[in-house]
């Protein structure tokens, strides 16, 4: 009696145990999630809350819930707004992540080793949100990252009350009700609960099943009850919203989005793409949920419980528990009898020891497999959240930029070896705000690699059997970059700080379209241009709202303060009168530089015609190393290219800064004849002396006019200015002296020396593939 | 001694019953008192709840303002919008306004020159619907005039007193527009809405989400200001052969292929004729471009336009004007369709002159786009009239209306009044696309005496561009910038038989904030007579077939 006792005493330590250790797991993760958000993801959050917006008004609250899935959009954003503070916006997340591991372990009564598996959705969607969060990252819409943790969370629970239910009918009518009304709300999560009953019903046997044949039941017929119940469910995941669509949403959603509307939005430039990985995320989740299941019937937990007693309620459970220690009590009586003759042999005595010992060694082994279970499982998490340095540090800046904290985004961007063109923008826009574009533009890398872009030393790593690289390639091959549209993401804001008010605003307008007016960023941007452009009952119009907002109110306070005083009334800007405009832009036209042939201006400078020749194939050979014209790449890049494509025609108008910063642009663009056409006006303004102008601007001065050459070498025709005879001998000279360019020493040289022309930009090249 | 025992035992029994019972009955009634103190409870904070919500929802936040402790302020209230000596037609929804002033408490008296009081405490004054029905009706005719009273550090202060008009002059019951975030290359979300003027109902008759591309949708025309017949256009850039016109008759709609082929466009700005099947199409290619600096923030400039007559009943399109040299737009008709009236600007561009008539098309259209792009400031429209000939369906010579250009302006839009006496036009200083341009004005040219005029009373700070007559010709609606430049919004004016407006009023919203919150503009307004009654889905269908013509081009 006494060794069953100590057994049964033994079993129920060992649960308790099991039990704290599953607490344990479930604060840790709690805590690792929080780390993971708050101080990991910080910046992402704060960016993610950026792009977001919520208002505490009935308006908003019926503009979200116009479509499916509203409901659960504007809670997301209600939790988002917190991530102004990403420690508060971390706890947060990590709270949602938590809870929807615990609803799933509760659920699906997942003890001991099993508990494990019930991490797993969660950390699915952390991985998911990471990687959906980086391409969402563009068209703005930041509450779909996130409103998985929940929708799913809110689902699981649902389908805990789901498995409550005994009578198969009452759980059939629970689902079809909960699905039919939480779709407006909830949209994608409410078909995924049904989906996941469905699952379930496929799954379980239940008591109330004991009327169909074993073999009914086991190979599913169609006929059988539980599985036509299995098949009406997981239809209905798709009948129901569809039915939706038609009655309700059909004039307001497109047919393609019925589904997944809720999860996500249809987002722009590339719906297909985002939509693909979200709903394959999703798709993955209900993997794991299915992976869930079947493990806890391999374990045993469910499967042998049900398995021909049906499902038990908590009182049929409390009824078991009861039966249990009456046959405990039972067992002791019977034991007590039974004890004398135990005693007389030792050997049981020792054989219940050993078993004891066993059973120990056992719980040990199994605590080690649930540990090293759980770190595998937050490992691959960990490791395979989106995280590349480049992305990461376009979130720093971003983030640095709404303190105006112009260092701090030159020392994100200084921690970069390969630079992607979003950090290499903010560079810039970071150095001219600090007033030293001229002189360091060129400094660091003037071109970078997008995050995800093949790059020809990924695909040697990819060819000599990376699957890191592969699975690079295979990620370029979904387009999924955000480069590619970029200037959606930072562009606004860089053209507010440049001063371009007009363009600034035309793309955060734009931005705010696409987010169906719900970004704060968006609104701060507009805010600001309507500020600079004196426009004050538009900057009234986007403040008010900011200031309805928890965390942007006293920006937007103050903000409007300013309105109100004096050097807002002085720092409106004139309108330019457009006949002086046109006139303006006439006089420019006609100004434009004269040509002549290389044997003339040689004779005329006196310089070695054959150095000239030398410097041209030089020349040429660059050249072809430039973006090609109208080529998409460098148009779309929200660098001081794209910039100046868009405003040649201002530099008369513009500010002495500006001015310089798009010969900058020009150089970076390799625009030789902005460049040539608009300098001398610039280098007059200032009132530089010879050679002392701005280190970029000498050299593009030397430079480019040595390679305004046409393609026609016998037909060439080009311009020299006197001030640049001196430079014109040196740089024949130079160039003579590094011939042989393929050394690292002498490009170096070469960058250094020409940087800001386009014999840096090949120079720079070259030195970026030495280094690599 | 056992009896006693026994009957001692008893009595103890009987009083501990007693006893207990009577601890019952005060548990049970103490715990009944409970229960009424806390249905009382309940009750009051019910009450008190209740009491609330309709406090805020009168928006009364204060009493009647103690006669005899009031300071005379001499200025007017800053409400908004800004209702102050507008005239209402009668049968307008309630134009409730907010008291921008400071203050803590609000209190406004509306009492009308013929009869009638409405008292209304709150910043924000909302009047009851049929109140405010009927004390419109009772002074039809007359004014009603409005005293705010506004308490601040415990002093109430009363503004200077403003009236409103109210005109007997029934305005059309209904608006319909076009609902769209001023983007400038994403119409995430272009809705196609009608209004209704007498209360604050507004209804999305076409939802651009419904479609696979989010497709723009645009120029909505309704023949006479009856909603049995219109169209509107539905243009997808990435795929232009899907683009087409909707052409709604009698509930039922279908997608006609209306584009002229030997141009390779698609037509615009479309102008029923009053009666009949007949529309004009204008033929536009239309480009921008975008200022990041001047206050005028985009110019939108055409490089090809023509006028186009197209019969709803065949789908015919039969061009009225092919001359390259001339850009005609915005046709319109005249009230008894005997006129056709229309833009028109002459435009002598070098990418059309003989020497470049070998260039291939393409290079072609690109050397006029570029050079269109740089003279846009050059060009400068006039409005024309032509008489139309319904039996040969062919049109007169063409006779200057307005000319603009002379004077180194542009006209556009022009819109002649029900009974063919005015016709009213925006003026800008150059080319076609009037509301992106700050000046853009209204004008108004009295047909019987060919007098022109800048029409002031409607003007207003910042553009002022599209505008439509309702059917009695008594009311103007007209969409403008005035308030921020940026967001579009209605305004209704009165115009009397000499053509004198009266000062436009903002359309009514329920929430009298409502329109500074609404990120969108409303566009192209066109007052209705009667509301659209066509299902959304029958137009969503249209919309994803495959646009057709039932005669061959």
């Amino acid at each position: 009696m006494n060794s069953t006792k100590t057994t049964n005493d033994e079993n129920r330590a060992n649960k308790r145990r099991v039990s704290k250790m599953e607490l344990l797991a479930t604060f840790a993760f709690f805590v690792a999630n929080w780390i993971f958000w708050g101080v990991r993801y910080d910046d992402f959050l704060f960016v993610s809350q950026e792009n977001s917006l919520f208002l505490f008004r009935w308006d908003f609250f019926l503009d979200w819930i116009g479509t499916p899935g509203g409901f659960l959009g504007y809670l997301t954003a209600f939790f988002l707004q917190f991530s102004y503070f990403p420690l508060l916006g971390g706890a947060i997340w990590a709270f949602w992540g938590t809870a929807l591991h615990w609803t799933t372990a509760k659920t699906l009564n997942l003890r001991g080793v099993g508990y494990v598996f019930s991490f797993l959705p969660s950390c699915c969607l952390i991985v998911s949100a990471t990687w959906v969060g980086y391409e969402v990252y563009i068209p703005f819409n930041a509450s779909l990252i996130y409103n998985g943790f929940v929708g799913a969370t809110l689902a699981t629970a649902a389908f805990a009350g789901f498995r409550s239910i005994k009578s198969c009918r009452a759980r059939l009518l629970f689902a079809l009700g909960v699905g039919s009304f939480a779709y407006p709300g909830f949209g994608f999560w409410a078909a995924f609960f049904l989906f996941i009953c469905g699952l379930d019903e496929a799954t379980t046997r239940w008591a109330s099943d004991a009327q169909f044949s074993e073999e009914q039941i086991s190979k599913k017929r169609i006929l059988s009850a539980p599985t036509r119940r299995a098949i009406a469910l997981t239809a209905s995941a798709a009948i129901i919203p569809l039915a939706w669509y038609y009655f309700k949403y059909f004039s307001c959603i497109k047919f393609c989005n019925f589904w997944i509307q809720g999860l996500i939005d249809d987002v722009r430039d590339k719906p297909y793409v985002v939509s693909a990985f979200s709903y394959g995320f999703a798709s993955l989740a209900a993997f794991f949920y299915a992976t869930t299941l079947v493990f806890s019937k391999i374990l045993g937990n469910r499967a042998a419980k049900n398995a021909g007693r049906g499902k038990k309620s908590k009182r049929d459970r409390e009824k078991t528990a009861n039966a249990r220690i009456l046959n405990d009590k039972t067992f002791e009586k019977t034991s007590k009898k039974s004890n004398v003759k135990a005693s007389e042999k030792g050997a049981d005595v020792d054989e219940a020891e050993t078993a004891r010992r066993l059973e120990r060694a056992a719980a040990k082994s199994r605590t080690r497999l649930f540990w090293e279970l759980t770190a595998v499982v937050w490992a691959a998490t960990f490791a395979i959240s989106y995280r590349p340095a480049t992305f990461f540090s376009v979130l720093a800046s971003t983030r640095a930029l709404a303190d105006g904290d112009w260092e701090r985004v030159l020392e994100s961007e200084s921690r970069l070896t390969q630079p992607n063109v979003q950090n290499v923008a903010l560079r810039n826009l970071a150095l001219f705000e600090t007033g030293a574009l001229a002189e360091k533009a060129f400094e660091r890398p003037i071109s970078g690699l997008s995050t995800s872009r093949i790059s020809e030393i990924d695909l040697n790593r990819a060819q000599a059997g990376s699957s890191y690289y592969r699975c690079k390639f295979w990620l370029d091959a979904l387009a999924l970059e955000s480069e590619s549209s970029s200037r959606r993401a930072s562009i606004e804001t860089i053209f507010c700080y440049y001063g371009r008010s007009n363009i600034a605003a035309r793309i955060a307008t734009d931005n705010f379209v696409a987010t169906e007016g719900r970004s704060a960023s968006c609104l701060k941007t507009l805010a600001i241009c309507a500020t600079i452009n004196g426009e004050k009952n538009l900057a009234r119009r986007y403040l008010n709202v900011l200031a309805e907002t928890l965390f942007y109110r006293n920006w937007a306070n103050e903000r409007l303060a300013f309105l109100e005083t004096e050097d807002f009334r002085r720092g409106i800007r004139d309108s330019l009168d457009d006949a002086e405009y046109a006139a303006r832009l006439k006089e420019r036209e006609d100004a434009a530089p004269t040509r002549e042939s290389i044997e003339n201006a040689a004779r005329r400078f006196g310089v070695d015609s054959e150095n000239l020749r030398k410097i041209a194939k030089k020349v040429e050979k660059a050249r072809s190393l430039r973006p090609l014209k109208d080529a998409p790449t460098p148009k779309g890049y929200p660098n001081l290219t794209f910039f100046l494509n868009l405003f040649v025609d201002d530099f008369d108008d513009a500010t002495p800064e500006v001015r310089e910063l798009e010969l900058v642009g020009a150089l970076l663009q390799k625009n030789g004849d902005f460049f040539l056409k608009h300098v001398d006006k610039y280098l007059e303004e200032r009132g530089f002396a010879k050679g002392g102008a701005p280190k970029a601007i000498e050299e593009g001065l030397a430079t480019w006019r040595f390679s305004a050459f046409g393609d026609d070498w016998d037909k060439i025709e080009y311009q020299f200015r006197p001030e640049t005879v001196a430079g014109l001998t040196a740089f024949t000279n130079f160039v003579n002296s590094v011939q042989d360019s393929n050394s690292p020493s002498a490009q170096a040289q070469i960058r250094e020396y020409c940087a800001g022309t386009y014999w840096g930009f090949g120079a720079d090249q070259s030195i970026y593939e030495y280094q690599n | 001694m056992s009896d006693e025992k026994s009957n001692r035992n008893e009595s103890v029994e009987n009083i501990s019953d007693f006893a207990l019972e009577s601890a019952a009955s005060e548990l049970a009634s103490s715990e009944k008192k409970r229960k009424k103190l806390g249905f009382v409870a309940a009750a009051f904070f019910v009450a008190l709840t209740l009491a609330a919500i309709v406090s805020t929802r009168l928006g009364g936040s204060g009493t009647p303002p103690p006669l005899g402790e009031i300071v005379d302020v001499d200025k007017l209230p800053v409400i908004y919008p800004d209702y102050l000596e507008t005239t209402f037609p009668v049968n307008i929804a309630p134009p409730n306004f907010r008291i921008e002033e400071d203050g803590d408490r609000f209190w406004t008296r509306v009492s009308g020159s013929v009869g009638g009081e409405s008292t209304i405490s709150g910043r924000d004054v909302r009047f009851p619907m049929q109140k405010w029905r009927r004390l419109a009706e009772q002074n039809a005719g007359g004014r009603l005039e409005i005293e705010i009273y506004v308490r601040k550090n415990g002093v109430w202060s009363k503004y200077r007193t403003f009236g409103v008009g109210v005109s007997p002059d029934r305005i059309d019951p209904f608006v319909a527009y076009r609902l769209i975030e001023p983007g400038y290359e994403f119409g995430r979300r272009i809705e196609l809405a009608q209004r209704s003027l007498e209360t604050y109902r507004e209804s999305i008759f076409f939802d651009n989400r419904a479609s696979a591309t989010s497709p723009c949708v645009n120029c909505h025309s309704f023949q006479n200001r009856q909603t049995d017949r219109f169209l509107f256009h539905f243009r997808r850039s990435d795929a232009p052969q899907e683009s087409g016109t909707i052409v709604v008759e009698n509930g039922e709609a279908r997608k006609v292929d209306a584009r002229l082929e030997a141009a390779a466009v698609s037509c615009s700005y479309p102008a029923w004729r009053p009666t009949g099947d007949l529309v004009v199409f204008s033929a536009n290619k239309t480009r921008q471009y975008f200022h990041s600096l001047s206050s005028q923030k985009i110019e939108v400039y055409d490089f090809f336009s023509d006028l186009v007559l197209y019969d709803a009943k065949t789908d015919e399109l039969t061009p009225i004007s092919q001359t390259d040299a001339d850009f005609e737009t915005f046709p319109t008709w005249a009230p008894d369709g005997k006129k056709l009236y229309f833009c028109s600007a002459r435009v002598e561009l070098e990418a059309l002159s003989p020497e470049n008539a070998t260039l291939d098309e393409a290079a072609k259209t690109k050397k006029l786009e570029d050079e269109a792009k740089l003279r846009t400031k050059d060009f400068r429209y006039n409005i024309m009239r032509a008489t139309f000939d319904e039996k040969t369906r062919t049109f007169g010579p063409t006779e200057t209306v307005v000319d603009a250009a002379s004077r180194g302006r542009s006209a556009l839009h022009p819109r002649v009044s029900p009974d063919g006496r005015f016709l009213a036009y925006t003026q800008i200083e150059s080319g076609t696309f009037p509301i992106w341009r700050p000046e853009a004005d209204l004008y108004l040219l009295d047909l019987a005496t060919g007098e022109t005029r800048p029409w002031d009373e409607v003007n207003g700070e910042n553009a002022d561009s599209y505008h439509t007559w309702d059917s009695s010709g008594r009311w103007l609606v007209l969409s403008s910038r005035r308030e921020d430049g940026q967001y579009t919004r209605l305004y209704f004016a009165h115009v009397d038989e000499n053509g004198r407006a009266t000062k436009p009023f903002a359309l009514p919203q329920k929430d009298p904030t409502s329109d500074r919150r609404r990120f969108k503009s409303y566009n192209i307004p066109e007052l209705i007579a009667e509301p659209i009654d066509v299902d959304v889905r029958e137009l969503t269908r249209a919309a994803a077939e495959t646009a057709t013509r039932r005669t061959a081009p």
